[in-house]
């Protein structure tokens, strides 16, 4: 499987351009932090074990990396740019909804032509570690999202947990029933 | 405009907020914030008009006053999160008004209803869930009182032009003018007065005395971490050291999210009150690279383990780790007596860069 960086530029999955290529930005400086280059493979789990291939053609300046001095942030972000493109490979959803919520934002996967904004679509959470450290593994980042989607089941609808590490890319994408 | 279209529209407005954070052009971002509350809270205004179905009716609302919050606009965000609550929103939606709602209460009690505080004075206000109204757990709030102290005595000593001392205590004529003196507390989230040396009023004018100089650097320094202006920073507080401490302090001193969500502060400025906000987690602060032009190559490092030996004069330390194995840590001149010190013999998390058999310390963490 192949992910093209790039194609958050051009606001997939109902999302803006500009918040793709947000996310775009923060991808490559969370890959390039750690020397990689376009063509990296990235590790997956949960509903395919077929590793993702990252082609991206931006390049990330001295002025780029200073702005996002805040690797934690740039973490969640770049990690939000690769569940955009996965869940646009892996699953038949066409539509990726979000609303504010404390710095950041939560997001809802379903279909574009769904009735409203929010019903019907399932909780699709995120969460992106810049490097993972023994305190800070992609399973323990896992376990920590299933736990948090625990919490939305009154929705009575699947959600999504996408978990990506950017210092040897690697992603797990589940869905949970 | 569907709600749709208004709400997109207001998602497209708080990513340009993002883009100008980021681009460091502060005046837009509240601008393109207040633009988005606009468009959300019409989203919600026209979908609440033929509907109430949740999640979208507490979801947008919650959408709208987060926005408010961050356009400065805080009775809007008071109104919208009292329409939320006062609907059937689901339990997880509830409780995210409710910490919202706790924020917004926040930014009210940094207002001082009436009280007045002199230029050497500082209010301090505490929230989150160890804090009840005039209630808190003690070491949430005298380990802060603390860290405020020596806060003080190491800008003071900076304003001085004194090098950076990592032995030995504050000397007592040194810190005279600077020693924290408590008001009683107040039933705010829990709101306290700190007063810099002894007198109520200092015999200069307003504004224009050495304490009140010392809490407005204090304050704007904590600010500039808090919005990650790192290179602003490093023009404020020129001497790595000083710098070093008090980045190490301030992320003592911020909220965990959880028992402490929010820190703030209030003070009396040159003509109106200054208030400044430290909503950044301790976990969220980058620490300062120690320097690496002597040994470029080197390994990011982190270990766990109690903390079971200090020298002061060699400024290092030992770690033991669970299989009892002792690792040796050079401690950077700035924090090892404020920062490091108070962990002795607990058990801590540290994040350093490893040169060779040398570990040089970056980060340090109590393991909760």
């Amino acid at each position: 499987m192949t992910l093209d960086l790039e194609q958050l530029r051009t606001g997939i999955m109902g999302l803006t351009p500009e918040f793709g290529s947000f996310c775009l930005q923060a991808c490559t400086v969370c890959l390039e932090h750690s020397n990689h280059t376009s063509g990296v493979t990235m590790a997956m789990d949960g509903v395919t074990s077929e590793q993702a291939t990252l082609n991206w053609a931006s390049s990330v300046d001295s002025r780029v990396q200073r702005n996002w001095s805040d690797t934690d942030e740039a973490a969640e972000y770049a990690a939000t740019g690769v569940a955009i493109l996965l869940s646009q490979e892996l699953t038949t959803f066409t539509c990726i909804e979000r609303s504010k919520k404390g710095t950041g934002f939560d997001y809802w996967i379903g279909d574009e032509n769904s009735t409203g904004l929010f019903q019907r679509k399932a909780r699709l959470e995120i969460s992106g570690i810049f490097k993972a450290s023994i305190a800070n593994t992609l399973q323990s980042r896992l376990r920590q999202k299933e736990k948090q989607t625990s919490k939305s089941s009154y929705l009575g609808m699947n959600a999504v947990i996408c978990v990506t590490e950017f210092s040897n890319p690697q992603c797990a994408y589940n869905i949970i029933a | 405009m569907t709600v749709k279209e208004l709400h997109r529209e207001a998602m497209r407005f708080s990513d340009l907020a993002l883009m100008a954070k980021l681009n460091n052009s502060f005046n837009e971002v509240k601008d393109y914030y207040n633009k988005a509350f606009e468009y959300e809270r019409q989203a919600f205004r026209q979908f609440s008009s033929v509907s109430s179905e949740e999640p979208t009716r507490s979801v947008l609302i919650r959408s709208a006053a987060t926005l408010a919050v961050f356009a400065e606009r805080i009775r809007d965000a008071e109104k919208l999160i009292s329409l939320g609550l006062s609907g059937e929103p689901p339990d997880e939606i509830a409780d995210e008004l409710r910490d919202l709602l706790q924020q917004v209460n926040f930014f009210r009690h940094l207002e001082l209803h009436g009280l007045r505080l002199s230029s050497n004075e500082l209010q301090l206000s505490l929230t989150g869930n160890e804090v009840g109204h005039g209630l808190i757990k003690s070491d949430e709030f005298l380990n802060r009182i603390e860290i405020i102290e020596k806060l003080a005595y190491r800008t003071a000593d900076r304003f001085r032009g004194k090098p950076f001392n990592d032995r030995g205590r504050p000397i007592k004529s040194n810190v005279l003018n600077f020693q924290p003196y408590l008001s009683v507390p107040r039933a705010a989230s829990f709101a306290i007065t700190i007063r810099f040396g002894q007198e109520a009023e200092q015999q200069t004018f307003q504004g224009m005395d050495t304490q009140s100089a010392l809490i407005r650097d204090i304050l704007k320094n904590i600010q500039l971490i808090n919005e990650d202006s790192y290179d602003q920073l490093n023009d404020s507080i020129k001497d790595e050291s000083y710098r070093r401490n008090f980045i190490a302090l301030t992320k003592q001193l911020a909220p965990d999210g959880d028992r402490i969500k929010l820190v703030g502060f209030t003070s009396a400025g040159f003509e109106e009150l200054q208030t400044v906000s430290l909503t950044k987690v301790g976990k969220a602060f980058q620490m300062p690279s120690v320097d690496q032009s002597s040994s470029p190559v080197s390994e990011a490092v982190q270990l766990s383990g109690t903390l079971s030996y200090a020298d002061s004069k060699r400024s290092r330390i030992k770690l033991t780790d669970a299989a009892n194995v002792d690792h040796e840590i050079e401690v950077p001149q700035g924090l090892l007596s404020d920062v490091v010190k108070p962990y002795f013999e607990e058990t801590v998390i540290i994040k350093g860069k490893r040169n060779g058999q040398k570990i040089e310390l970056e980060d340090i963490e109590k393991i909760e």
